[in-house]
């Protein structure tokens, strides 16, 4: 049926190209649809591409933009280091402090409502006008500011002053919280302190400067990424780079020294009204500063007021006058050229076309000896020592020697250097009372330490350690230092006698530094000043340096203080000593109760107290070591066997004893009973109790008989028996005893 | 030809199969370990694996421990989570001398009875014993010790009963170092004052002193005491200005007028 097929065909064909005429329509439209789609496809995907290749939107870093959104960043604060004193009580130290503002827009959750009200009750907290402050107040509303701040008394304020306003429920009245330095003692050592801003964001004087890269702390900062409500997300990508607190640093100052350094001198300020003053305290032994004080002075929590940025102590030099006798004549003992006895005519002394007169209107006190010359503190005297006993050349050796030549080195910043006047033979003359050459006071008490520690001269300082806090260790710990010895031992302790006679001598000049009860040896010393406007030095009484260099106890010397007051306003009648010795005496005698009442001893206290000190666990440890220790504390040992190992004891550790408790000391050896005659029942029943045995007992009071005799061998679970008698039974006994054995001899005798 | 076209769609990809042969697996692993699991607990709780074995008791000095477990009402065989362990801290605080107690369990089978008993002031010498007192000043009058504790000084002669809670309060607050000093008070009335003591210490110094204010007046102990020479017969007297009396004169007749010392 190929017709058929044909017909069938070619309706077939018909259809199939009437189909695909249709397809390839459909085809072209989707691919036209497709196209488009593709293209567009192509277009977004291509700028999401490229956004994402190129990361920049409008020039805008993307990832930069959303980083910020979803992280935050919050600086953590590191504190700055303390400065501690010896006791470890802090000096300067970092404190919350707080600033007021005052918030004017009404639409936060409280305003300033009423500014002339809120301003006269703010005003005097903050240091500031009442209208002024009104004003602040108004044109802040009327500039629609938000907030304002209320000035310089607003800020940095303590605790105390903040809840002081915060009492009065002011409105509007804002405190946030800031860092701030802080020195607790107020007016205190501060030119030692040294000060930093309130913020602490630059150091400026003193010891804040010198070791502010010490206690400078490093911020650290913690960035976390938060969610859209801004919740943070813990953990997640969390960087926390911890700060890192500053060094604490640790003086030798001792405050209590300090404190009566401080007290003595204001009072001292308020009387005489001195040009300048200085004071200083140190260990004779080990060169430790334990005291330093200015005036006039600061206090650092306010440097705004201060006048006075010399640390007199190491940055002032002065012709330090008749205390440098001290020092010509241990140099005189040394060399063997000091013969106390010997004479010499006072008043006058001629060197070349030069004459040197005793602060006496160079009267003078006839032919004296050179002893007395000390004692009379007489120039002509030392200018004679210098001069023809010592010379030109060997005096300045032992002003090198006593360290005039250069600085010492204290651990203070600017310390200023000796100008030691050239060896001609006026100048050695003149330098030996301690005229021309000037020098610094702490070069003077450096050189004190050579006489009172026994010729060894110590350098001073006053940072004692410096403590890491992140590493838990001592940065660095300073220890004594040995600045040479310009003396022998032997010198030292003669200079001492002679220096004590010009303390307690009649004439002496040191008199007024006599201190009840305390052996001082000193050498007072009153300098001419040089006269700023011209050669020569000022004249009148009280234009001079006043000073006194004192060490105590005369045997072996603890503390050294030196004083000096510049031009103090004296009453017609009064000496120059006396605003010195106001200084002088009351720190000499603080200074050294307080160095008395070594820590050692504190412990040694507790003993006394009613709740006693803690006895402490010896089992196992050495017998020596432990009977040592015991009474050490004034506890009484007591041995019981004969070994030297300790292998019980009672009491035990933890009881609270008082001075002189028995404690039971319990060894490995043969055990053998003490006599316990005059124990107590229960030291009895506390010795029973540690050798296990049975204890019976009779009466009360103390022990007059023992069932197992002193000496006898002890056995575990063995069984005592004690006889107990008060002291009048045993009184009566004894006296009973007396009278039978006085019958029985007169019975005797009648026999 | 039929049978061959029919081919399963796991046999085409053979990576689901062994997919889900694993997955099959593993749900069969962890429907079968929390089944054992819950079978260990079921276990657990009723054998004798979860019962109290042991009962233990820490710090007690003068209480016995027996004493103590019975106080608690914790007994052996118990299942170790339904001890009381609340209630039997309450149990056990009830007794007069502890001060506090702490009850916990100490897996797998232990309950663990820590306490702190108060100190002890004292013990009252009386006919059947020594009566402790405690730190906060109950007397355990049933509680008697048959031979003296070396860890507190003995009360002797207390017939006055309010005179002996006076002493007690006294004694609450006393210092603990001078405590541990006494060896025996007595109870020495005279006609001048009802409340006189007298003391012996364990330094061999006899001692008078006074109820009324007995803690005040003995606070100064340790550093009057240091002032008595050890060797002197005599009493020091511990009262409002302490000061020592001499009793030598009388052994040697001698009448010497160095009696009073401060």
């Amino acid at each position: 049926m190929p017709p058929l097929f044909c017909l069938h065909r070619s309706i077939v064909d018909e259809v199939v190209y009437g189909l695909a005429q249709k397809r390839k329509s459909i085809i072209k439209r989707a691919l036209l649809l497709l196209t488009i789609i593709v293209l567009f496809f192509l277009v977004f995907a291509g700028r999401v591409v490229y956004v994402q290749v190129g990361k920049e939107v409008d020039g805008q870093n993307l990832e930069a933009m959303a980083e910020s959104r979803w992280t935050t960043s919050t600086t953590l604060h590191g504190q700055r280091g303390t400065i501690y004193d010896r006791e470890g009580s802090p000096l300067a130290e970092e404190v919350q402090s707080y600033t007021a503002f005052a918030v004017l827009n009404e639409d936060y959750e409280s305003y300033v409502e009423n500014p002339s009200k809120t301003a006269e009750e703010l005003a005097p907290l903050i240091e500031k006008d009442v209208s002024e402050l009104t004003n602040m107040f108004r044109n802040g509303i009327e500039e629609g500011k938000f907030q304002i701040e209320l000035g310089s008394g607003s800020k940095y304020l303590s605790l105390s002053e903040k809840e002081e306003i915060d009492e009065l429920n002011l409105p509007g009245i804002y405190f946030r919280t800031e860092p701030k330095r802080y020195y607790p003692n107020q007016e205190f050592a501060s030119h030692v302190l040294g000060y930093t801003e309130h913020d602490m964001s630059e150091a400026k004087m003193g010891l804040e400067l010198e070791l502010d890269e010490n206690m400078s702390p490093t911020d650290g900062s913690l960035s976390y990424q938060r969610n859209r409500q801004g919740t943070p997300l813990w953990n997640v990508n969390e960087q926390l780079e911890e700060p890192e607190d500053g060094e604490d640093v640790y003086l030798t100052i001792d405050s209590n020294i300090q404190t009566a350094i401080e007290q003595a001198m204001t009072k001292v300020e308020e009387q005489y009204d001195p040009n300048k003053m200085t004071a200083i305290v140190a260990n004779a032994q080990t060169g430790e500063i334990l005291g330093m004080g200015n005036r006039p002075s600061f206090n650092p929590n306010e440097y705004e007021s201060i006048t006075n940025y010399t640390n007199y102590a190491v940055s002032d030099r002065i012709e330090p006058g008749s205390t440098m006798k001290m020092f010509t004549l241990a140099a005189a003992i040394e060399e063997g050229v000091f013969d106390g006895s010997d004479t010499f005519q006072s008043g006058t002394y001629n060197i070349g076309s030069s004459t040197i007169g005793d602060h006496n209107n160079s009267q003078g006190w006839g032919e004296i000896t050179y002893d007395e010359g000390l004692i009379r503190s007489s120039n002509v005297a030392f200018a004679k020592v210098a001069l023809e006993k010592l010379g030109p050349e060997r005096f300045f050796k032992y002003m090198n020697k006593f360290g005039f030549s250069e600085r010492t080195g204290i651990d203070l910043p600017n310390e200023a250097n000796s100008n030691l006047a050239k060896p001609t033979d006026l100048n050695t003359a003149v330098t030996g009372f301690g005229q021309s050459s000037a020098v610094t006071p702490i070069q003077l008490l450096q050189a004190a330490t050579a006489v009172a520690n026994d010729g060894e001269m110590m350098t001073p300082y006053i940072v004692d350690k410096i403590y890491n806090s992140k590493e838990d260790q001592y940065s660095y710990e300073a220890s004594p230092e040995s600045a040479g010895n310009p003396i022998s031992e032997d010198t030292a302790t003669r200079a001492r006698e002679k220096l004590e006679k010009v303390v307690t001598s009649e004439d002496g000049t040191g008199q007024p530094f006599q201190i009840d009860g305390i052996d001082v040896a000193g050498k007072t010393g009153t300098a001419q000043i040089s006269d700023p406007n011209g050669p020569g030095y000022l004249s009148g009484e009280d234009q001079n340096i006043f000073s006194f260099i004192g060490m105590a106890p005369v045997d072996d010397p603890s503390i050294i203080v030196y004083v000096a007051v510049d031009r103090p306003n004296l009453e017609d009648t009064e000496s120059g000593s006396s605003p010195v010795s106001q200084i002088f005496n009351p720190v000499m005698k603080q200074s050294l109760s307080y160095l008395n009442l070594s820590p050692n001893d504190v412990e040694e206290e507790e003993v006394y107290e009613e709740d006693g000190v803690k006895a402490e666990s010896y089992v196992d440890e050495n017998l020596d070591e432990a009977v040592a220790h015991l009474e050490d504390r004034g506890l009484a040992p007591l041995t019981i066997g004969d070994g030297s190992t300790i292998t019980d004891q009672y009491p035990t550790a933890g009881e609270p004893l008082i001075i002189g408790e028995k404690v039971f000391l319990l060894t490995d050896g043969e055990i053998s009973m003490p006599d316990m005659t005059g124990w107590s029942l229960r030291d009895v029943k506390r010795l029973s109790t540690l050798l296990e045995l049975q204890l019976d007992h009779l009466g009360s009071g103390y022990v007059t008989d023992q069932s197992i005799d002193s000496g006898a061998s002890v056995q575990k679970g063995g069984h005592l028996t004690i006889e107990l008698q008060t002291a009048a039974e045993n009184n009566s006994k004894t006296k009973q005893e007396q009278q039978e054995s006085d019958e029985q001899k007169a019975e005797q005798q009648r026999e | 030809m039929a049978d061959k076209k029919v081919v399963t769609i796991d046999d085409r990809i053979p990576g689901i199969k062994e997919k889900r042969k694993k997955r099959t697996n593993r749900r069969l692993i962890t429907y079968l370990s929390i089944f054992f699991i819950l079978i260990l607990v079921v276990v657990y709780f009723q054998s004798p694996l979860s019962d109290v074995r042991n009962i233990q008791v820490e710090g007690m000095v003068h209480v016995d421990a027996d004493k103590l477990v019975n106080q608690s009402g914790i007994e052996k065989g118990v299942n170790i989570w339904n001890a009381d362990l609340s209630g039997a801290e309450r149990n056990v605080t009830e007794m007069d001398q502890i001060d506090s107690v702490s009850v916990d369990r100490s897996l797998p089978s232990t309950v663990l009875i820590k306490v702190n008993e108060y100190n002890r002031l004292a013990y009252i010498e009386m006919d059947s014993g020594y009566s402790p007192v405690l730190q906060n000043g109950t007397i355990l009058r049933d509680d008697v010790e048959q031979e003296l504790p070396a860890d507190a000084p003995i009360l002797r002669n207390f017939s006055n009963e309010d005179k002996l809670e006076m002493l007690t309060e006294e004694l609450t607050q006393l210092g603990e170092g001078v405590l541990n000093r006494i060896s025996e008070i007595v109870y020495a009335p005279t006609d001048e004052d009802e409340g006189e003591l007298r003391l012996y210490m364990n330094d061999g110094i006899t001692v008078s002193s006074l109820i009324n204010n007995f803690a005040s007046h003995m606070s100064s102990y340790p550093s009057v005491a240091r002032e008595v020479d050890e060797d002197a017969d005599g009493i020091l007297h511990m009262k409002m200005s302490p000061y020592f009396e001499s009793t030598e004169e009388e052994i040697t007749g001698e009448k010497e007028e160095n009696g009073e010392e401060e």
